[in-house]
């Protein structure tokens, strides 16, 4: 049961990160350096929260709450920089790098989202 | 504009998605939601750029009921790109110093004891000799011949060879009565 799960999540990251890789080469391409930034940003998270999915089944050892715990802890420790960050350059109206932040945390909470959705009845 | 910020532009325009806002700019004054909707990005990114762009001097923002709106700030790019290179650079004095240990090193290597020990191959190296030489005769004066192949010969024997090098490198000038030292141009 766990097992599809995974599979099913590790399919999805999969998809974004291509899909992230495949943006990434047309901005780049089309001359848009810095929105091409943001597709590499993204594909980094996607592909470090698929890291972390791994170890968090290796650490639950097969327990789906246990999981599910590992995984949701990582969606809320991580991204707290990026909120404070966030906040602070809201501060002081620096657009740009809210953009940057937010950009990180959409990625967070899309990945969070898909995560509770696909999880829902393992436990 | 200094270095820095010419750096700063550059680096800014060089990327598609600005060089649209700034083009859409051109026409008229616009918000972001106008602007993201025109080139079908999306508004945080249109803000995003927009923050570069002005950070770099390229655009300027005002208050107009309830939206801020962007223009383009057209005395920046009334500035030539020349005017740019022109600018005194930020690494002039460094580039002053490196000229003035080059120089100093050619000096060393072509002359011993105040005599030249033999004229450069390389133009830019007998340039720097050959002022040397320059500077031993004063301005406002005029020489003979004569006297020019004395002072050039306590340099070096090939008073010919450098007399003419020295009218032809603009440093000395002549006419029917005699030779004289060009000040150099400020």
């Amino acid at each position: 049961m766990i097992e599809q799960k995974v599979s099913e999540m590790n399919k999805w990251f999969d998809e974004k990160i291509a899909a992230c890789g495949q943006h990434d080469r047309e901005l780049t391409a089309d001359d848009r350096q810095d929105e091409a930034v943001f597709e590499k940003v993204k594909g980094n998270i996607y592909d470090n929260y698929r890291t972390m999915l791994g170890a968090g089944v290796r650490i639950g050892k097969g327990d789906p709450a246990a999981v599910k715990k590992f995984f949701i802890g990582w969606t809320e420790t991580i991204p707290a920089s990026w909120r404070t960050a966030y906040e602070k350059a809201k501060e002081h109206n620096d657009l740009a790098r809210m953009q940057t932040e937010q950009v990180k945390l959409d990625v967070v909470h899309e990945i969070r989202e898909h995560f509770e959705k696909v999880w829902e009845g393992a436990e | 504009m200094t270095e820095t910020e010419a750096i700063q532009l550059f680096k800014c325009l060089s990327d598609k998605s600005r060089l649209q806002i700034l083009k859409s700019l051109a026409i008229e004054d616009m918000y972001v939601e106008r602007l993201a909707e025109r080139l079908g990005i999306s508004a945080p990114t249109v803000s995003f750029h927009l923050k570069k762009l002005a950070d770099a001097g390229a655009v300027t923002s005002y208050k107009s009921q309830y939206y801020m709106m962007y223009s383009l700030n057209k005395d920046i790019f009334h500035t030539s790109i020349l005017e740019i290179i022109q600018e005194k650079s930020d690494e002039a004095d460094l580039q002053a110093k490196r000229d003035a240990e080059y120089r100093q090193k050619v000096i060393n290597a072509f002359f011993e004891y105040g005599k030249l020990k033999s004229i450069p191959a390389q133009q830019k190296k007998e340039r720097i000799v050959l002022e040397v030489i320059a500077d031993a005769f004063e301005y406002d004066r005029i020489y003979p011949e004569r006297e020019v192949n004395i002072i050039i010969a306590d340099f070096h024997d090939d008073f010919c060879t450098i007399r003419r090098d020295l009218v032809a490198e603009g440093l000395l000038d002549r006419n029917s009565k005699g030779y004289w030292r060009i000040k150099p141009q400020k």
